[in-house]
C-alpha cells in the first residue's frame, strides 16, 4: 500500500493523470446491493454504475443489472423492493464483474463506504478464483468523515451523519430515492463533485493531494 | 448500453412542461441527458461551451445575465438558455454561480425533438414572452365547449325499436321527459322523432297514432360520436339548422344520448348563477337563511370548472347584495318606511364582487343629513337587524367592526366626505391600512343618489399626488412570496409547512394595485377585474400590462376557489404541493409580474422612494 503511486504508474491511462487537477481524472461512481453484510454468506444482488469527468455526468456506459442468484434471499429483497422473479432474470455476478473491471485501470471509483464494497469485490474475485486488479477509489464517506473531524471512520459502523442522504443534504443536494444501485452511484458521484469544490474551489487539487490531505483514497 | 438513473427520470418527469411525456419518451430525452455539478470555477467550462441548450436546475442558485442587462435569480426547478434555442438572435447570457448545484443540460437536438409536442414548445415560447402562460385563463370561458360530451351525457338515451307505434313513442317522450326519442333497428340509430315532428306529422294531418313510429321519424339524422366535445356538436347543429342531436358510441355506433339546444344553453350559463334566482324568490328570513346555507354545498357541487371559479365571487357578491335588500325590505315591512333617505354602502370585498366563503361582511349606512335621535334609532334598529341576519345567513360579522350596525358607520353624506379629506390629510401607512377598505365601495340599496354624491365629491381629493404616493408606498409594501432566488417563501399551516396566503400575498397585491391606479384615474367602479379592463382601455396602465395582471388575478382567484372548494375551507391559505408542476411555474410567474407592477407603480407615483 505504501508503493500504492508507484504500483499506479504504468498501469494504464490512469497514468496520464498523475499531474492533473482531480476535476479533470475519469471517474466511475458505483454502487451495489448485497443481501447480506457477511462476507462469507453475500450475494450480489444488483449493480450500478455512472461515468463522469469535470463534473459531469455522462449515461453512455451507465450500468444496472440485477445479479442472478441461487439459494435462498434473505431480508434484503424486501428493502431493495426486488421481487425473487427480478432477481432470477438478472445476470450472472461474473458477467458484472467482468464489465466492471474494464474500469480498473482506466478510471478512479468513486464510493461511499468503499471498504465494504471493494472488499466484497476481493471475494467475488476470490470465489472465481481470480485476482482482482488494483482499482483506485475516493471514499465520499471518509471525505464527509474527514469534514466532520471524526477522522477515519470506523469501518463497517455507518454514522448517521455519514448515510449518502445526510451527507447530501449537507450540499443541499435532492434526497435520492431509495436504494437502486445505479440512482445511489448517481448520488455519490453528485456527492464527490460538491465534496471535491467544497475542499478545493480553485480546482488545483491533485489525486495525490487528496490522498496526502485524508484517509479517503485507496488502492485496493 | 445504457441505463438510466430513476432519478433523471423522475426529475424530469415532476417538471412541466416535461410532464407532457410518457414514461417511454422521458427515458429517451433522460438518456441524451447531461448532469454537471455546476461550480464558480468550472461554469465557463461547461454550461458557457454547451450553448444552446435547455438548462434545468436541480439544485443550487444561479444569476442569470441577459444582453439587455437584466438579471434573473434562479433556483431549483427553474429553466435558462430556451431563449436562445427559439430564437438565434438574442439569449446570449452570462451565468454566475451563486451556490454550485447539478444542472441538467437538454441539447438542442433534443429541445428540437421535445418540440414536436406543441404544449411543450408554447411552455417555453410563452417563457420566453416573459408573460404568465394565460392560456389556462384565456381558455377558461370556453373550456365548457370543449369537454367530451360523454361527460355532459347525463342520462342513458331514450330509444325505442322503429316498430313501435306512434303512440307509444310520445308516451316514452312523456314518461322522460325529453324533446326528441332515438328510432333503432336492432338497436342501431336509424332516425329521430321530435316533439315538432308528432306535431307536424302526426297531429296536424290526424294521422294515425298506431301506425310504426318509423313512418313519422326524420330518417338517417346527422349524429355525433361520444368522444367529441361540445364544440363539435355546436357547429354540426348550427350547420345542419337542429335542435337534436344523437350521440353515438365511437366504437359500437350504438347510442348514447341526446344533445339539445337546452344542454347548451345551460352548460354555457354556467350553473352557479341558478342560485340567485332562488335568493330573489325568498319571502322571510327564515327561507333565506335555509338558501343561504346551501349556497356552499351548491358551489362545491357545480363549480367545477375554471370559467365558474371566474364568476362566483360575483355570484356570491349579488346574493350577498340581494340577501341585504331582502332584510332591508323585511325590515321596513314591520317597523314601516325610513324616516330619511339612506342608502346601504358595502365596502372591501363584496364591493369588488370578489367574495369568497370566507369573507365577512363590511358595510355601512350613508344617510342624507344628520338624524335626529328618533332617526338615529331607527337606523341603529335596521342597521342590527340587517348585520345580524346576514351573519345568520353565513356571511361572518366583521371582526374589524366595519359594519352599519357600528355608529361610526351610520354618517351622513356630509360627515363622511369630511372624513374622507382626514384621511387624504393623514397620509401614514397604519392611517392607509385602515382605511384602504372603504376606498372599494358600492351601494346596494337604498337611495344611490346620496352614495353618488359622495363618491363624486371626494374622488377629487383622492387625485392628490402625495395621498397617491402614500398609497403607492402601502401597495408597495406588502411583498410576494418569492426570495431573491425565485424560491416560494412558505408559511406553516394545518400542519403542511409549503403554504401560501394566496389572498394578502398575492390577490390583495393586485387589488392594491388596481385601486391605487383607479384612484388616480378619478374611477369609482369596485371591480379589480374592472378596474383593470378600463384602466388599460383608457391607457392609465399599458393595455398589455393590465390584461396580464387581470389574467394573473383571475388565475390566484381561481387557485383559492379551487382550494375553498375542494377543502371545504374558509381560508385562503392554499398547500403548494396540492398546485401542478405548471401551476407552481405559473404562480411563480404570477408573483414575479405582480413584483414588477408593484416596482412600477411605486417608481410612478412615488418617485421610486419607499
Amino acid at each position: 500500500m505504501k508503493n500504492w503511486f508507484a504500483s499506479m504508474i504504468g498501469k494504464g491511462i490512469l497514468a496520464d493523470y498523475v499531474d492533473s487537477p482531480l476535476s479533470e481524472v475519469p471517474f466511475l461512481a458505483l454502487d451495489f446491493e448485497f443481501n447480506s453484510l457477511n462476507k462469507k454468506q453475500v450475494k450480489f444482488m444488483s449493480a450500478g454504475w455512472v461515468t463522469g469527468q469535470q463534473f459531469q455526468i455522462h449515461y453512455e456506459h451507465s450500468y444496472y443489472r440485477l445479479i442472478r442468484a441461487k439459494g435462498d434471499l434473505q431480508q434484503s429483497p424486501i428493502i431493495h423492493g426486488l421481487t425473487a422473479r427480478d432477481i432470477a432474470q438478472g445476470v450472472h455476478a461474473k458477467e458484472m464483474y467482468s464489465a466492471l473491471m474494464e474500469y480498473a485501470p482506466t478510471h478512479v471509483w468513486i464510493l461511499h463506504n468503499a471498504f465494504l464494497d471493494m472488499n466484497m469485490l476481493k471475494e467475488l474475485a476470490y470465489r472465481f478464483g481470480e485476482a482482482m486488479p488494483a482499482v483506485t477509489t475516493i471514499d465520499t464517506m471518509q471525505l464527509a468523515l474527514h469534514k466532520l473531524g471524526k477522522g477515519s471512520g470506523q469501518y463497517g459502523v455507518k454514522h448517521d451523519a455519514a448515510t449518502l442522504d445526510s451527507c447530501r443534504r449537507r450540499f443541499d443536494l435532492p434526497s435520492s430515492p431509495l436504494h437502486n444501485a445505479l440512482s445511489d452511484a448517481q448520488a455519490t458521484l453528485e456527492l464527490f463533485y460538491a465534496q471535491l469544490y467544497d475542499m478545493d474551489p480553485r480546482a488545483k487539487m491533485r489525486l495525490k493531494d487528496l490522498k496526502a490531505m485524508t484517509s479517503a483514497v485507496k488502492v485496493y | 448500453m445504457s441505463d438510466i438513473p430513476q432519478q433523471v427520470v423522475q426529475y424530469l418527469s415532476a417538471s412541466a412542461p416535461f410532464d407532457v411525456f410518457d414514461e417511454d419518451t422521458l427515458h429517451g430525452i433522460a438518456k441524451r441527458v447531461q448532469v454537471v455539478y455546476v461550480t464558480p470555477q468550472n461554469c465557463d467550462a461547461t454550461l458557457m461551451q454547451m450553448m444552446p441548450s435547455l438548462f434545468l436546475i436541480q439544485s443550487g442558485q444561479f444569476t442569470i445575465h441577459d444582453e439587455n442587462g437584466n438579471e434573473r435569480f434562479l433556483s431549483e426547478g427553474d429553466y435558462f438558455g430556451y431563449i436562445k434555442l427559439l430564437d438565434k438572435q438574442v439569449g446570449n447570457i452570462t451565468i454566475d454561480v451563486d451556490s454550485p448545484g447539478i444542472v441538467y443540460v437538454i441539447s438542442e437536438t433534443s429541445f428540437i425533438d421535445c418540440s414536436q409536442n406543441r404544449q411543450f414548445l408554447s411552455f417555453f415560447k410563452a417563457a420566453k414572452d416573459d408573460v404568465l402562460q394565460n392560456q389556462a385563463v384565456s381558455e377558461s370561458n370556453t373550456m365548457w365547449l370543449y369537454r367530451p360530451l360523454c361527460e355532459i351525457l347525463e342520462r342513458s338515451p331514450i330509444a325505442i325499436e322503429q316498430d313501435v307505434s306512434i303512440q307509444k313513442a310520445a308516451e316514452v317522450m312523456s314518461e322522460n321527459s325529453v324533446s326528441s326519442i332515438i328510432i333503432t333497428e336492432q338497436e342501431h340509430l336509424i332516425g329521430i322523432v321530435t316533439d315538432r315532428d308528432l306535431r307536424n306529422r302526426v297531429v296536424a294531418t290526424g294521422f294515425d297514432i298506431q301506425m310504426p313510429v318509423h313512418t313519422i321519424m326524420t330518417e338517417k339524422p346527422a349524429y355525433i360520436l361520444h368522444n367529441q366535445n361540445m364544440f363539435s356538436a355546436i357547429a354540426l347543429m348550427s350547420e345542419k339548422n337542429i335542435h337534436h342531436l344523437p350521440i353515438l358510441h365511437s366504437d359500437d355506433r350504438k347510442p348514447m344520448g341526446m344533445v339539445t339546444t337546452s344542454d347548451v344553453v345551460r352548460q354555457q350559463r354556467g350553473n352557479v348563477v341558478f342560485m340567485i334566482g332562488e335568493i330573489a324568490k325568498a319571502e322571510n328570513l327564515y327561507q333565506l337563511t335555509r338558501l343561504a346555507w346551501q349556497m356552499p354545498q351548491y358551489f362545491a357541487a357545480n363549480a367545477k370548472r375554471a370559467g365558474d371559479f371566474d364568476i362566483a365571487g360575483k355570484v356570491l357578491s349579488q346574493a350577498t347584495d340581494i340577501m341585504t335588500r331582502k332584510l332591508i325590505e323585511f325590515f321596513i315591512d314591520q317597523h314601516g318606511e325610513p324616516p330619511l333617505d339612506y342608502c346601504w354602502v358595502v365596502y372591501g370585498s363584496q364591493a369588488r364582487q370578489d367574495q369568497t366563503m370566507g369573507s365577512d361582511q363590511d358595510n355601512a349606512l350613508l344617510l342624507a343629513e344628520d338624524p335626529n335621535e328618533a332617526q338615529a334609532e331607527y337606523f341603529a334598529k335596521m342597521s342590527k337587524y340587517v348585520c345580524k341576519s346576514l351573519g345568520k345567513c353565513g356571511i361572518k360579522l366583521c371582526p374589524g367592526n366595519i359594519m352599519a350596525s357600528n355608529p361610526k358607520l351610520r354618517l351622513s353624506v356630509g360627515a363622511a366626505l369630511k372624513q374622507a379629506r382626514g384621511w387624504v390629510r393623514q397620509f401614514t401607512s397604519e392611517a392607509i391600512l385602515e382605511f384602504n377598505i372603504f376606498l372599494d365601495a358600492r351601494a346596494v340599496a337604498g337611495e344611490r343618489l346620496l352614495f353618488k354624491r359622495l363618491q363624486q365629491e371626494r374622488k377629487k381629493s383622492f387625485k392628490e399626488s402625495m395621498f397617491l404616493a402614500a398609497v403607492a408606498r402601502t401597495a408597495s409594501s406588502q411583498a410576494v412570496p418569492l426570495s431573491i432566488f425565485n424560491k416560494f417563501v412558505y408559511q406553516k399551516h394545518n400542519g403542511k409547512k409549503d403554504c401560501i396566503n394566496i389572498k394578502n400575498n398575492g390577490v390583495a397585491l393586485i387589488n392594491d394595485l388596481a385601486r391605487l391606479y383607479a384612484l388616480s384615474a378619478g374611477i369609482t367602479i369596485p371591480g379589480t377585474v374592472e378596474r383593470l379592463n378600463i384602466l388599460g382601455e383608457i391607457g392609465t396602465i399599458n393595455k398589455k400590462d393590465a390584461d396580464n395582471l387581470r389574467d394573473i388575478w383571475l388565475f390566484l382567484n381561481r387557485l383559492r376557489w379551487r382550494h375553498q372548494l375542494r377543502n371545504n375551507a374558509t381560508d385562503n391559505i392554499i398547500s403548494i404541493s396540492d398546485l401542478s408542476s405548471i401551476e407552481k411555474h405559473q404562480l411563480k410567474a404570477a408573483f414575479k409580474s405582480i413584483q414588477r407592477a408593484q416596482d412600477v407603480a411605486l417608481n410612478r407615483f412615488s418617485g421610486g422612494l419607499s
